[in-house]
């Protein structure tokens, strides 16, 4: 959980149309941003929702860089107004994805940022955001042999022979 | 930062931070030298476990192909083979397990257990044949099913559907809600009630193929609250009466499907129709939660028939088509090839309609006309008002011709849908796609009578209120016509935007350049943008060179087409491919040829091209230097290439960094555009090799080259010649062994083929 500290009102304007918000990636990066545009996260939303109650702003720490930070918050102003099914807390919960080409585009970074985002956006319980990055990791990692999976994703093989050539391993593949 | 100095940090002194603990001020840098600090990589098995459950559900039924449920299935096993932390996820995971396979009796048990209790989900079809279960096989799986209880989602494709409602009328389903029986062939079922009451839960059933004895107002459980019926056998149909007395007692419905299903009243010898079915206000058919009804018949008349026994919100969204042009082709008696009655009209039709419709405050209505059940080609006229405007006269249009290859055999395919045309045309024109597009009212043409469209198409554009269209998307071959451009959308003096694309796209570069006329036909057009102008000087008389149809001389055209136009796409990349199954494949799919070169505009394909937003030129190698006037920066660049023009290119190459859209007639065409590097210039060995070669080619020599590789595009179009869909197939199959860098960046890839099998 990330620690909570009290800013200068100055520094964050919590009065007005445009509210904005402090947040603070791990690598001690103060980066402002409008509320509007992280009502996307659950998570920034229930803190929000305790400011209210306790009428102080604080900057809110996250435990992932600034670089993931950026990214996460490009990723929440591009759909900035959108209506995405998937973050609906009062939906039925998302199967599957839709495609978003946009999403592809933002997404085609190597597999460490992309884990890297995909753990930022489940922190922040951006669940549009989670599904288009397991779709990307899903895409890199079907068609492909065990082989080839534990290469991409960085998976050591961990089976004791005995496990790999078990009986009841026989209908897993 | 100097790693090369000691720690004691003798450079900095003895007070100064030590050099080796200065922050890295890249966190990239930093998070990648820490990691290696710590000697170990950043791993899968660190994300929390649902979201691998995720990953997993996504590696489990694949958008990208899904040729049957094996292909379903089996990355969902390979992933229990990596690692132990995987395969306890996934083996813990219950819902990964829940669409039984009913091909392997093994791997069907394993998944029972899988499972544990959750509703289960059987599909006993192939995505596009009919599997082949004997009577004996399909008694044998479902007495194995003992586990009908916890059966959700239930679809069956095959010949035996007399058989299987038997079998699964036996027991009952507490948990079914959606139930879909498919059949190529029509298979009459004579059970009544259809399935009695085994399903108290059913909410979605869908028929194709099937012959059902409408007689029963209690055909269907009244819990249904959604029921599409497809293709009833002709002689079999029942009639409006007997659709009536079971909607009767569906009370419930939201979506209502009824294609081919409904019994069309003759037209009498005599030329004049059957009356209208009398029906008063208190007898008709109440359906307050009807959101979508779809209803396909022969003629108009019966529509107008159909719609009159209903009651419906005016939100629900009504999906109208019809395949005959009674009445359509006939305007105030003036064509006399055409043997319609003189009360069929298209102001006794379409009037009437309209009425019903209240088009006034429908947001949604929509009128098709075509060929479903064929899969033919029809075009289509599409009208869309915007939703929230409360004025009945803003409307878009869309004139289109939607075109599906691959098949001439009368296959239905149920779960196609019309592309969500609006949605992504926003998307290909730059623009934040809105749901005001949502709205769509539709007229269409069945693709025999597209011949009709000079008379037909303006008539309806008169007819209907469409003065103040703003938006038009073209794509009708019937525009490839410059007359009709001025005949249908002259008086539109509002449009701001067009889309046009397939041979449309000839036809309005005739239309914009033509200047002068006979009669009352403009003087001259010229198409306008925002910052630059491009006027064509041809005059009319020579561009088209027939008389103009007598009935359209008291028009009143503008000087100019579209004098208020602001934004202007051309594409030809409208048609899907039914076949593989490829998400948004139709507007990655091949329609026709649109400009063969840049004859079709004068001025230049690359000045028109950057014009649009999204141009496609198909490039010969006489016109690379104007492919090379494309602006570089260009947000989406979609050019295509001929297997002649690719090789050697230097623009052509250049461009094929980003999109290529190809046609994959030789091997030698893919060795040089994947072997070459940038800029370089490669000579390809043009020449049809067999379908096995290039499928070893691509195993083989993409491997074997990775890393040398330069042209890395993030699209790839495979269009093949005539007769080799096999070809497609096997460059699929092959693209999945390439190599994962090269996988990992392309971001979509579509294959297609220009002719019908």
């Amino acid at each position: 959980m990330p620690t909570i500290v009290s800013v200068d009102d100055s520094t964050v304007p919590g009065e007005g149309s445009s509210r904005l918000l402090l947040l603070v990636s791990s690598d001690n990066k103060h980066i402002v941003v409008e509320e509007d545009i992280m009502s996307r996260s659950r998570f920034i939303s229930k803190q929000v929702e305790g400011f209210e109650a306790t009428s102080q702003r604080h900057a809110i720490l996250l435990p992932f860089s600034s670089f993931v930070l950026n990214k996460v918050i490009e990723y929440c102003s591009h759909y900035r107004g959108y209506y995405l099914l998937e973050d609906d807390p009062d939906a039925a919960p998302p199967g599957r994805s839709p495609v978003r080409e946009w999403d592809q585009e933002f997404l085609d970074v190597d597999r460490n940022m992309l884990l890297r985002i995909i753990k930022a956006a489940h922190y922040l319980e951006i669940k549009s955001l989670v599904g288009s990055c397991a779709r990307a990791i899903a895409d890199m990692i079907r068609g492909k042999t065990t082989e080839e999976m534990r290469e991409i994703l960085g998976v050591e093989n961990d089976f004791t022979p005995e496990e790999e050539h078990s009986p009841s391993s026989k209908c897993t593949g | 930062m100097d790693r090369s100095q000691s720690p004691s940090g003798g450079a900095s002194g003895a007070n100064g931070p030590k050099p080796w603990l200065q922050p890295l001020h890249d966190p990239t840098a930093m998070e990648s030298h820490l990691e290696s600090l710590l000697g170990r990589r950043r791993t899968i098995s660190k994300l929390p476990v649902e979201t691998v459950v995720r990953i997993f559900n996504f590696c489990r039924c694949p958008d990208f192909a899904r040729f049957s449920d094996r292909d379903c299935i089996r990355p969902l096993l390979a992933v229990t083979h990596v690692c132990s932390h995987w395969r306890q996820v996934a083996l813990s995971s219950a819902s990964l397990w829940t669409d039984i396979p009913v091909y392997n009796k093994y791997l069907m048990e394993a998944m029972l257990v899988r499972s544990k209790k959750l509703p289960l989900t059987l599909s006993m079809c192939d995505n596009w044949r009919p599997i082949r279960i004997t009577s004996r096989r399909l008694g044998i799986v479902w007495n194995r099913l003992s586990i009908i209880a916890r059966i959700k989602e239930l679809k069956y494709c095959g010949s035996s559907t007399q058989q299987f409602v038997k079998m699964i009328c036996l027991e009952t389903a507490p948990l079914l809600e959606s139930l879909t029986l498919m059949s190529f062939t029509c298979i009459r079922v004579q059970k009544t009630p259809f399935l009695g009451t085994s399903f108290p839960r059913l909410k979605t059933l869908k028929l194709v193929g099937h012959c059902i004895r409408w007689q029963s107002p209690v055909l269907f459980p009244p819990t249904l609250t959604e029921l599409k019926v497809y293709s009833e056998h002709e002689s079999l149909r029942p009639s409006l009466s007997q659709i009536r007395e079971v909607l009767l007692s569906l009370g419930g419905l939201v979506t209502l499907v009824l294609v081919d299903v409904v019994r069309t009243r003759k037209m009498e010898s005599t030329g004049h129709p059957t009356p209208t079915l009398a029906v008063g206000v208190a007898s008709k058919v109440p359906l307050s939660h009807l959101r979508s009804l779809r209803f396909s018949t022969d003629t108009p008349i019966d529509i107008r028939d159909f719609l009159s026994i209903l009651s419906t919100p005016l939100e629900t969204t009504l999906h109208i088509r019809f395949k005959k042009l009674d009445g359509f082709v006939r305007l105030d008696g003036r064509w006399d090839d055409v043997c319609t009655p003189p009360e069929v009209t298209l102001h006794n039709i379409v009037h009437p309609i309209l009425d019903f419709f209240e088009l006034s405050s429908r947001p949604a209505v929509e009128l098709k006309q075509g060929c479903e059940s064929t899969y033919r080609s029809f075009g289509i006229l599409s009208v869309s008002r915007k939703e929230g405007n409360t004025d009945p006269h803003n409307f878009c249009a869309l004139i289109g011709n939607h075109e599906r290859s691959g098949s001439r055999e009368s296959i239905p395919l149920p779960d196609f849908e019309f592309p969500p045309h609006h949605t992504d045309y926003m998307e290909w024109f730059g623009m934040e796609y809105s749901p005001l597009w949502d709205t769509r009212f539709f007229l269409g043409l069945p693709f025999e009578a597209l011949g009709h469209s000079r008379l037909i198409l303006p008539a309806m554009c008169r007819v209907f209120p469409l003065r103040d269209v703003d938006t038009l998307f073209v794509n009708s071959p019937a525009f490839s016509d410059p007359e009709l451009w001025w005949l249908a959308f002259g008086r539109m003096e509002h449009v701001t935007t067009v889309v046009v694309s397939g041979d449309a796209v000839r036809g309005f570069a005739a239309a914009l350049r033509c200047k002068g006329r006979p009669c009352n036909l403009p003087s001259y057009a010229a198409l306008n943008t925002s910052d630059r102008e491009v006027s064509f000087e041809e005059r009319w008389g020579t561009m088209t060179g027939r008389p103009l149809p007598a009935f359209l001389d008291d028009l009143e055209l503008p000087s100019r087409l579209f004098p208020n136009l602001t934004n202007l796409q051309i594409d030809s990349l409208t048609a899907g491919n039914p076949v593989l199954g490829v998400p948004n494949g139709w507007r990655n799919g091949w329609s026709n040829v649109v400009c063969d070169s840049a004859d079709a505009f004068p001025v230049g394909a690359g000045r028109l091209s950057a014009l649009a937003f999204d141009a496609c030129i198909r490039i010969r190698w006489d016109d690379a230097p104007v492919a090379a006037r494309v602006p570089s920066r260009s947000r989406y660049r979609r050019c295509v290439f001929n297997a002649a023009s690719i090789a050697g290119s230097k623009p052509a190459t250049s461009l094929a960094q980003r999109v290529i859209y190809s046609q994959a007639r030789s091997a030698g065409l893919w060795r040089s555009l994947f072997s070459s590097r940038r800029h370089e210039s490669t000579s390809a060995v043009v020449g049809q090799q067999q379908q096995q070669e290039e499928s070893q080619y691509y195993r083989g020599t993409a491997r074997s080259r990775r890393g040398r590789r330069a042209v890395l595009p993030r699209t790839l179009l495979i269009m093949s010649g005539k007769d080799v869909p096999e070809n497609v197939v096997a460059i699929a199959n092959a693209w999945y062994t390439w190599d994962r860098n090269y996988n990992r960046r392309m971001k979509r890839i579509s294959l297609g083929w220009m002719s019908p099998l």
